[in-house]
C-alpha cells in the first residue's frame, strides 16, 4: 500500500469513528462554525466534531505542524477532502483567517506574527474580518485613503471600511490603509492588523436584499495600533494583498453548492415542482435544456478545478486556471439559482415563513445573497480584465 | 492521472505539432482545395510512416497500441493545421469499430493493412440530415448462414469517396425497433452506388447506396442483442474524435485572433487594449480551458470504455459545439472585414467546424442525450 494510501485509510477510519451523525449532513449557512472570543456552536456535536479536527490541526489540514496546523501536503489535503466529501462532514470551522489571512501571513508575516496569530486561527480563538473596501476604493482597491500615520511607537488609523462582512462579530480586522500618501498610489499601502477592540473603532450595519446584514462599515477614529502588527513592510502592503486575494478568489470558487444554495438540488427541485412527461422526460423542454448546459458547466468545471489539482501535483501548475476559477464559477452558481427559482415557481418567491418550508426560503435567499458572488473579491469584469492581461498579454486598456 | 498528459502523450503531441506544422500547415490544405481534391495520399504515407495509423491497434495486429488518449492529441493538432487526412475516418473510428467488433477476422484481415497504412475505412451512419442513431432504416436481412444482404442509403459519409472499406450501421430486417446490425462491406462490392458530395468544407464525403450487398458471417462486427452497446460504444468514440478536431479548430482560430488583437491598430492603438474585445477574449480563453478538460476526461473514457463514456462523449461533443460556434464566430467578428475574406484562415475554421458540429450529433441532440442519460 503506498503512503497516500494508508493515509486514505487510517483517515476514513479516524472520520468513521470521530465524526458525529449529525455532523454527516449538508449545512447551512446557519450551522456554520465561527471561530472568535464569543465563539458559540450551533449545537453540542458542532462543538464536539470542532473540538476533535482542531487537536488534529485538521481545521487548517495545511498549515505547517509547527503552528498546530495539520502539516499535510497538497495530495494528502486532498484525499482528507475526499474523505470528508464521502461522509459529507461539514467543515469544522470557518473563517477569513482560515481561508485567507493564514496563508497569506505564511509567505508574508513575520515569525513573530505567525507564532502570535497562526495558531489561534487553528484553534479557532479569533474571528478575522477583511478591511480592504473602502467607498471610494472598490474594484480600484489600491485607490484606498484609510490613513495610517507613522507615530514613532504606533501607528494612527483614521477613515473607514466599507462593506466588511460579519465586523460586528469579528475580533481582529486586516486592513490596507495608506501611509505614504505622497507615493504612486500602489506605492504607499500597508498591510495592518487591528484588534476590534481598539478604542476608536465604531460599526454600522448595512442591509442587504437577502434581508441579512452581515455587511458593515467600520469607522476609526484616532486608533492606535502597535507598529508589530503591521505585515511585510512598510508601503509594501499591495504585494500582500495581492497574494491574499488569490486566495480568497479560490475560496469563493471552491464554495460548496450545498453551502450556497441550500441542500435542495435541481434534480430534486424538478422532481417535486415540475415532474415529467409520459415519456419521462421533464415538463419544460426549455428548462430541461437550460439545466443541461447547466450541468455541464458544473461538470466542465469540476474537471477543470481537478485538473488543475492533478497539474499541481504533477509539478507542472497551469498559472492561468487560477485566474479563470472564480469567473467561471459564480457565474454558473448564478446560473443555478435562476434555475431553481424557475423551478420552485412562487413557491421560490417567498420572504416570509408562513407559507414556506426551509428549503423554498433557502432558494429565494439564495438567489439574492449569491448575486454578490460576482462582485465580492473582485467583480466578474475585474476578473476578465486579469485574465485579458496575465494569460492573454492583451496590450493595457 | 487522466487530466495530465503522461510523458509519452508529451512526446506523441509534440511529435504532432513539428510533423504537422512543418508537413501540412493550412497551405497544403489550400493547396489540396484548389486542385480539386480531398485527400493527400503522399501524406498519410508520411503520417503512417510516423505510425499514426497504428496508434490505436494491438500490438498482435502490428499496431502500437498507444490508446485513444494519444490519438485524440494527433487529432488536436490535425485540426490546428485542418489536415486533410483519415486520421479520424480511419485510424481512430474505422480502427475502433473493429477493435470493438465481434469478428477476429476482419481484425486479422484489415488492421494490419490499416496500420501499415494501406486501406482506408470509413463509418456509414447517418440517413438524415441530422445524426440520430435511432433513424436508422438500412435493412439487413439474415442470409440464412450468418451473414446478410444489405439494402439502404447513407448519406454524407465522412471519408466516404476514398474509403476501401465501410463500416455500415443496419438494422435487423429494417424494422424500427429491430437490433442492430454492423456490417463491414467493401467499397467495391456489387451493389454500392456511391455519389460524392462537396460540403463547405472541401473534405471527402459520399452518399453511399445499397442494394442486396452480400455481407458473409465473417464481415458482420456486431448483430443480435448485443449489438446496441458496441454501435453505441463506437459512435461515442466518434463523437470524442470529433470533439477533438473540434478543439484543435476553435484553439487554433483563438490564437490567431488573440495575436491579431494585438497587431491591428485603430484609433492609434492595438484594438487588443478595447475592453469590449478583452472581455469577450477573456471569456472564450475561460470557455477553451473548460473544453480542454472535459476532452481529456472524454478520451479516458474513451479509452479504458469506462463507465460513464456515453455522458463524457456527448458533455465533450455538445460542449465541443457550443465553444467552437463561439470562437469562431469571435474570430471573425475580431477580425473585422479581413475576417470574411478567403485569404485568412479564420474562415477556412469556421467552415470546417461547423461540418465537424453536424457530425456525430449536434448540440441540441447532444443535450438530450445527455438529460437522458441524467435520468431527466
Ligand atoms: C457580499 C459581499 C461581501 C463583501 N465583503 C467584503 C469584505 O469583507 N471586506 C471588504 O473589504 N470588501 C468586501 N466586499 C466588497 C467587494 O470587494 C467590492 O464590492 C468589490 O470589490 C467591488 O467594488 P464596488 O462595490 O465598489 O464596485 P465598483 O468597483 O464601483 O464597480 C461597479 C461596477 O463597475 C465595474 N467596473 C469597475 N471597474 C471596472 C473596470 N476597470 N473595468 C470594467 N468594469 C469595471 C464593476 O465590475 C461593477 O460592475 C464585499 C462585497 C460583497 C458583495
Amino acid at each position: 500500500m503506498s503512503e497516500l494510501d494508508a493515509f486514505r485509510e487510517d483517515t476514513r477510519q479516524w472520520l468513521e469513528a470521530n465524526c458525529p451523525e449529525s455532523m454527516r449532513t449538508v449545512g447551512r449557512r446557519e450551522d456554520m462554525v465561527a471561530p472568535g472570543r464569543n465563539q458559540k456552536f450551533p449545537s453540542d456535536d458542532a462543538r464536539i466534531w470542532f473540538e476533535r479536527m482542531r487537536d488534529k490541526g485538521w481545521t487548517c489540514p495545511e498549515f505547517p505542524s509547527e503552528y498546530g496546523g495539520g502539516g499535510l501536503d497538497a495530495a494528502k489535503a486532498k484525499v482528507l477532502r475526499q474523505e470528508m466529501q464521502r461522509l459529507k462532514c461539514r467543515a469544522p470551522l470557518s473563517d477569513l483567517g482560515i481561508s485567507m489571512l493564514g496563508p497569506a501571513l505564511l509567505e508574508f508575516g513575520s515569525e513573530a506574527q505567525k507564532a502570535e496569530h497562526i495558531p489561534r486561527i487553528v484553534r479557532g480563538e479569533i474571528r478575522w474580518c477583511q478591511g480592504y473596501s473602502e467607498p471610494g476604493a472598490g474594484s480600484d482597491l489600491a485607490s484606498v485613503q484609510c490613513r495610517a500615520e507613522d507615530k514613532g511607537d504606533h501607528y494612527l488609523v483614521n477613515g473607514t471600511k466599507i462593506w466588511t462582512s460579519f465586523a460586528t462579530e469579528s475580533d481582529w480586522i486586516f486592513c490596507l490603509v495608506r501611509t505614504d500618501p505622497d507615493a504612486p498610489k500602489r506605492d504607499g499601502i500597508s498591510f495592518l492588523l487591528i484588534d476590534m477592540e481598539t478604542p476608536g473603532i465604531s460599526i454600522a450595519p448595512i442591509q442587504l436584499i437577502s434581508g441579512d446584514s452581515e455587511f458593515c462599515q467600520v469607522f476609526f477614529e484616532d486608533v492606535k495600533v502597535p507598529k508589530k502588527n503591521m505585515v511585510y513592510e512598510a508601503n509594501k502592503g499591495w504585494t500582500v494583498a495581492k497574494g491574499l486575494l488569490k486566495h480568497e478568489r479560490k475560496m469563493i470558487s471552491e464554495l460548496s453548492q450545498d453551502f450556497i444554495g441550500g441542500t435542495l438540488t435541481l434534480r430534486q427541485a424538478a422532481d417535486e415542482y415540475l415532474g415529467y412527461d409520459k415519456n419521462g422526460k421533464l415538463k419544460e423542454p426549455g428548462l430541461r435544456a437550460a439545466i443541461t448546459r447547466h450541468e455541464m458547466n458544473m461538470r466542465a468545471i469540476e474537471l477543470t478545478a481537478y485538473r488543475a489539482h492533478l497539474e499541481g501535483l504533477a509539478g507542472e501548475p497551469d498559472s492561468r486556471i487560477p485566474l479563470i476559477m472564480k469567473y467561471v464559477s459564480t457565474t454558473e452558481f448564478q446560473v443555478k439559482d435562476e434555475l431553481m427559482t424557475e423551478l420552485l415557481g412562487y413557491r421560490g418567491l417567498g420572504w416570509d415563513d408562513a407559507y414556506f418550508s426551509e428549503e423554498e426560503l433557502k432558494s429565494s435567499r439564495s438567489l439574492l445573497f449569491n448575486k454578490s458572488l460576482t462582485i465580492a473579491g473582485g467583480t466578474n469584469e475585474v476578473q476578465l480584465n486579469i485574465i485579458a492581461k496575465r494569460a492573454l498579454d492583451l496590450p493595457e486598456s | 492521472m487522466a487530466l495530465v498528459l503522461t510523458d509519452d502523450q508529451k512526446m506523441l503531441q509534440d511529435a504532432a505539432r513539428d510533423f504537422i506544422a512543418d508537413a501540412s500547415p493550412v497551405d497544403e490544405f489550400r493547396k489540396l482545395r484548389e486542385a480539386g481534391k480531398t485527400r493527400d495520399p503522399e501524406l498519410w504515407r508520411q503520417m503512417a510512416e510516423l505510425g499514426w495509423s497504428a496508434v490505436n491497434i494491438a500490438e498482435k495486429y502490428e499496431g502500437l497500441q498507444f490508446g485513444l488518449t494519444g490519438l485524440g492529441l494527433i487529432v488536436i493538432e490535425a485540426g490546428r493545421h485542418l489536415v486533410a487526412s483519415p486520421l479520424s475516418s480511419t485510424a481512430a473510428i474505422g480502427v475502433s469499430a473493429l477493435n470493438l467488433g465481434t469478428s477476429e477476422d476482419a481484425r486479422q484481415r484489415l488492421l494490419p493493412e490499416i496500420a501499415a497504412g494501406q486501406t482506408l475505412v470509413a463509418f456509414a451512419v447517418d440517413e438524415l440530415n441530422h445524426h440520430d442513431p435511432q433513424y436508422t432504416s438500412t435493412r439487413a436481412k439474415p442470409d440464412g448462414s450468418g451473414g446478410y444482404l444489405l439494402d439502404g442509403r447513407k448519406v454524407f459519409v465522412s471519408g466516404g469517396g476514398h474509403a476501401d472499406h465501410y463500416v455500415v450501421l443496419a438494422r435487423e430486417n429494417g424494422e424500427p425497433d429491430g437490433d442492430f446490425v454492423l456490417a463491414l462491406v467493401d467499397a467495391g462490392a456489387k451493389g454500392v452506388d456511391k455519389t460524392k458530395v462537396q460540403l463547405i468544407d472541401s473534405r471527402d464525403y459520399a452518399n453511399l447506396d445499397f442494394s442486396e450487398v452480400a455481407v458473409s458471417k465473417d464481415a458482420v462486427l456486431a448483430d443480435g442483442s448485443e449489438a446496441g452497446a458496441i454501435v453505441e460504444t463506437l459512435i461515442d468514440i466518434a463523437a470524442i474524435v470529433t470533439a477533438c478536431e473540434l478543439y484543435g479548430c476553435a484553439l487554433q482560430s483563438f490564437e490567431d485572433t488573440v495575436r491579431y488583437l494585438t497587431e491591428r491598430k485603430q484609433f492609434g492603438r492595438a484594438i487588443g487594449s478595447f475592453q469590449a474585445l478583452q472581455h469577450r477574449a477573456a471569456h472564450a480563453f475561460c470557455q477553451l480551458q473548460l473544453l480542454y478538460s472535459v476532452i481529456l476526461d472524454a478520451l479516458d473514457a474513451a479509452e479504458t470504455i469506462r463507465p460513464g463514456l456515453a455522458l463524457a462523449a456527448s458533455h465533450a461533443k455538445a460542449l465541443a459545439n457550443d465553444t467552437t460556434d463561439l470562437v469562431t464566430n469571435e474570430a471573425i467578428q475580431m477580425h473585422g472585414g479581413i475576417g470574411v475574406t478567403d485569404e485568412l484562415n479564420i474562415g477556412l475554421y469556421l467552415k470546417r467546424a461547423r461540418v465537424l458540429r453536424n457530425l456525430f450529433g449536434n448540440t441540441s441532440y447532444h443535450w438530450r442525450r445527455f438529460a437522458r442519460l441524467s435520468g431527466y
